[in-house]
């Protein structure tokens, strides 16, 4: 499963997440709109919190378009509106993978 | 990875549970709010047979976690 992670061309970038948010809320509403190849959502080592965003990777391009035009600004979380746009406007190589 | 799979077997298309939408402030009985952009969207590329209830589904098809479903191909094509 772990084979062709990071592809920027099918991954969104999640902002504006509750910290209270998990993975698993994480899947059940992106896997309402796509099917879903993986998630990361890093979490702050020294506080165990997360860090507010997340990277959800899909296996289309298509899919990962739709999401951001559907989910973006829609949904919220904890009274947050989540940001849903498209991970390769810059490059994401600073955060950790799981 | 044993989370993910029991993930992938338990959260589907089609049903919210009463935990999420709790965090997202809906209740049992109303449609999640993508769901009137799907109308204009159409349906997801890899849900193309999405019924949602209210949308393209009988609005008496929304039963408590259950707002939509995936019909199987062969009975539908788009819309």
């Amino acid at each position: 499963m772990n084979a062709s992670l990071n592809n920027p061309e099918t991954t969104v970038y999640v902002g504006n997440i509750d910290p209270k948010v998990t993975k698993e809320n994480l899947y059940e509403l992106f896997v309402q709109v796509s099917p879903i190849a993986n998630i990361r959502y890093p979490k702050d080592k020294v506080l165990q919190l997360h860090q507010g965003f997340a990277f959800v990777e899909f296996y289309t391009p298509e899919d990962c378009q739709y999401v951001v035009q559907l989910l973006n600004n829609t949904v919220q979380l904890y009274d947050r509106f989540l940001k849903v746009r498209k991970a390769n406007v810059q490059s994401s190589g600073s955060d950790t993978i799981d | 990875e044993a989370q993910w799979k029991k993930l992938e077997k338990e959260k589907t298309v089609g049903r919210l549970s009463s935990g999420l939408r709790e965090i997202m402030g809906i209740s049992e009985g109303q449609l999640p709010p993508w769901c009137m952009k799907m109308k204009n969207l159409n349906m997801p590329p890899s849900y193309p047979n999405l019924k949602v209830a209210g949308l393209n589904w009988g609005i008496e098809n929304m039963k408590g976690e259950i707002y939509g479903v995936l019909d199987s191909p062969s009975t539908n094509k788009k819309t």
